[in-house]
């Protein structure tokens, strides 16, 4: 009788909980499920919005293999990625490092290194356009400064890239925050003991710093990659995938296909192949971590 | 109880969802809705701004409120729709394809087609017949542009043309006579070398003629020299035809001469725009752009020394421009089209008069601007008067004579192909021309990938096109 008692209990409060879960399920079913199912499905037919959607099965993956401008978006957005991604970490960390010492006041150097990244990126485009500007640029007369000619940032096919990755590092400082509370489990005593044993600033940062970190290096690595391979906003707002579809990122061809050409069911398919692409990179990640990545023993 | 209680706040949350999603988020958020007083019929506009200053849109919603009674525009603003930008119509994508599209809309007119095609508009022949508007009344390739599979899809708004603009004391002192143009493309090569100068650096102080400057394309080029671009059905690309590669060639040839793009690149990096536009400062002597670019030269230097004519021809014949403009549409699943009609009926004919007398009140008052040059309509009796309200008063003979040579030059305007992959050719086109001059591809073969590209999407298209009622 016990056992019966306890079986309706459970049940009964088993209900009521999905009833109090029910809109965050409705939620997740009606507007994330749904639509990356419906994504799938478009990625399978050729559709354009306006009319019903015909099925032609892998078509556009098909497609996909012999389009120049989708091997071309993927190499671009491989560079800034390639580019991006460690930079990001190393001046993240490098902030981080500078910024861990306990003075007075760090925590306003620390606020604004932060601030950056918490700028929309719309709004920092607009202004980063500016920063870019040839003539009155910022960085243009930085350049000027020390003597050398300044390029045509955002206008020049070859210096394109490199701007907008530079434009990139601003926004370090986001990477920062998460170094510093890495930074901050690492235990004094490992210092102590290495200090002890005659070692200096070097040995220390990459035999304890490094390995103790690593978790946090692997995080934002992954973290990083997953991003950047979507950067879209600045190519959008700035350069319009120019000059000479330099920008042009793979998330902005996808965009262009969606809403310039109307075929809604190629880039649905460019989407899934993106999904894949980062996937594959991110499971990569997670096999070589191992040879790199310790864990905290203590 | 408790069970009550609970299924009582789930029933309220669930309640809470779906009234923030299910009313009518396309009424109720212009400046000018009042919340829909008495019996008015509300029609809805997608693309006009009342709050963009200087515009005379306010003017205008006002006046076409106060003199019909039975209507009310409720004017919207989406993205891209001001100027030159180009049109971002994923809102307007959206609401089509929800089945809940604003009533009227702002398109581009080469798009309208895009749209035509895959059944998003209503035609507009039986309310034209039924409200007895003359359509012949507008300017022939502006209705040309809108009309697809027979219909007409929308009523053309305004339009620009491109001509040349050239500065008369640069001419002087390169030695060349100011008062006569370039007419061919050989004195058009000519002409920019000799206006071309570089300082010992070996950089530009002085560009003669940038054939990617200003608003060209190689829609330009290429209908000088005979393009079609398209076919007469509508279902062969043209793009690699020999007259649009010879075209290009030619592009190509003017920018290594002056040095290749890149060079030219570095220097118009340095251009700005207004009052420091290179026109005006003499970092360019000659450029092709819209008629409407004279607007800016009145504001910022009246008393520049420029003139302006139909830009030059491979052989001096056959002197053409290309135009574009915009329209009013009525999507299709409106919810009021016939007052939807009358609204675009009005804005075409009259409202344009209105919204151009606010526009040089505020050019006149609040920009300090002795001269007004309108907006070229696509009415032509509005812009007659247009021309004669605020052209033919001018005192100023040089801005006078190039806002005629810009009107005039819409006899022999001609209009981008009409075709359901608009987009797409434009696209192309501008994707062929960016690898020619950079030396990526030849111009041949940059054309026919472009027309390879356009080519297949048209097969797709037509394969699959049925003409919609």
């Amino acid at each position: 009788m016990a056992r019966l008692k306890s079986n309706r209990m459970a049940r009964k409060e088993a209900i009521t909980g999905y009833i109090f879960a029910s809109p965050w399920l409705i939620g997740f079913v009606l507007f994330t499920a749904y639509p990356i199912i419906s994504s799938i499905l478009y990625s399978l037919m050729d559709y354009n919005i306006l009319e019903t959607p015909r099925w032609i099965g892998i078509k556009n993956y098909a497609d996909l293999i012999n389009d120049r401008s989708f091997w071309l978006s993927l190499g671009n957005t491989c560079y800034y990625v390639i580019f991006s991604v460690p930079l990001n970490m190393i001046i993240g960390l490098s902030i981080a490092l500078l910024l861990s010492m306990d003075i007075k006041g760090i925590a306003v150097y620390r606020t604004l290194y932060y601030m950056p990244s918490i700028v929309p990126l719309v709004a920092s485009s607009v202004l980063w356009s500016w920063m870019f500007n040839p003539n009155f640029g910022l960085l243009t007369h930085a350049v000027r400064f020390f003597g050398l000619k300044a390029p045509a940032w955002l206008s020049d096919p070859n210096w394109a890239k490199p701007s907008l990755i530079i434009m990139s590092l601003w926004g370090a400082g986001g990477g920062m925050i998460i170094y510093l509370a890495g930074l901050k489990n690492i235990p004094r005593t490992y210092y102590e003991a290495a200090e002890l044993d005659g070692a200096g600033l070097w040995k220390k940062f990459i035999h304890i710093t490094l390995p103790m970190l690593s978790p946090t290096l692997f995080f934002q690595l992954i973290m990083g990659l997953i991003g950047s391979f979507q950067v879209f906003t600045q190519a959008f707002m700035m350069t319009g995938g120019g000059p000479n579809e330099s920008t042009l990122f793979y998330v902005l061809y996808l965009y262009r296909n969606a809403f310039q050409f109307w075929k809604m069911g190629y880039a649905s398919a460019l989407a899934w192949v993106l999904f894949a692409i980062i996937m594959v990179l991110t499971w990569l990640n997670f096999v070589v971590s191992k040879y790199w990545v310790f864990y905290d023993q203590t | 109880m408790k069970k009550i209680l609970v299924l009582l706040l789930v029933l309220m949350l669930g309640i809470s969802f779906i009234s923030c999603g299910g009313s009518d988020t396309l009424s109720s958020s212009g400046p000018n809705a009042s919340g829909g007083t008495g019996n008015k019929v509300q029609v809805i506009v997608w693309g006009l701004d009342p709050l963009s200053p200087g515009s005379g849109n306010k003017e205008m919603v006002e006046a076409f409120n106060k003199s019909h009674d039975n209507i009310e525009l409720v004017p919207q603003t989406t993205p891209g729709t001001s100027g030159y930008a180009t049109q971002d119509v994923s809102k307007l994508l959206a609401a089509i394809a929800a089945g809940n599209p604003p009533d009227i809309t702002w398109l581009d007119r080469f798009t309208a087609a895009q749209f035509a095609a895959r059944g998003a508009l209503t035609p507009l022949d039986e309310y034209i017949e039924s409200s007895g508007l003359d359509i012949s009344q507008y300017a022939d390739y502006t209705v040309k542009e809108i009309t697809f599979d027979g219909k007409i899809w929308a009523l053309p708004w305004d339009t620009d043309t491109r001509i040349l603009y050239w500065n008369k004391d640069l001419f002087k002192e390169a030695g060349l006579d100011p008062e006569t143009p370039p007419d061919t493309w050989d004195e058009l090569k000519e002409y920019t070398r000799k206006l071309t100068k570089t300082n010992d650096k070996g950089e530009f102080t002085q560009i003669g003629y940038i054939p990617t400057f200003g608003n060209t394309s190689m829609y330009l080029y290429g209908f000088q020299n005979g393009a079609k671009f398209l076919s007469e059905d509508g279902k062969t690309a043209l793009l690699n035809a020999p007259e649009v590669v010879e075209a290009l060639e030619f592009v190509v040839e003017l920018m290594d001469m002056l040095g290749g793009a890149e060079k030219i690149n570095a220097y118009t990096a340095t251009f700005q725009g207004e009052a420091n536009d290179p026109f005006l400062t003499g970092q360019v002597a000659m450029l092709v752009t819209v008629n409407n670019a004279v607007r800016g030269y009145t504001r910022y230097k009246p008393d520049l020394n420029f003139g302006a004519a139909l830009p030059p021809t491979p052989t001096g014949e056959n002197k053409i421009t290309w135009s574009g403009g915009w329209s009013w549409a009525i999507p299709k699943k409106a919810k009021h089209p016939e007052e939807a009609f009358e609204v675009i009926k009005w804005l075409t004919t009259e409202g344009m008069k209105v919204q151009q007398a606010a526009a040089a009140e505020y050019n006149k008052n609040e920009l300090g601007n002795k001269y007004y040059a309108p907006f070229p309509s696509a009415y032509e009796p509005t812009n007659e008067e247009l021309l004669k309200t605020y052209v033919d008063t001018m005192d100023n003979e040089t801005i006078k004579k190039a806002v005629y040579v810009g009107m005039d030059a819409m006899g022999v305007a001609l209009h981008r192909p009409v075709s359901p992959v608009g987009e797409l050719m434009w696209t192309e086109l501008g994707k062929a021309l960016d690898k020619a001059i950079y030396h990526e591809m030849t111009p041949q073969e940059a054309l026919d990938a472009a027309n390879k590209v356009v080519q297949e999407e048209l097969d797709k298209f037509w394969a699959n096109y049925k003409p919609s009622n």
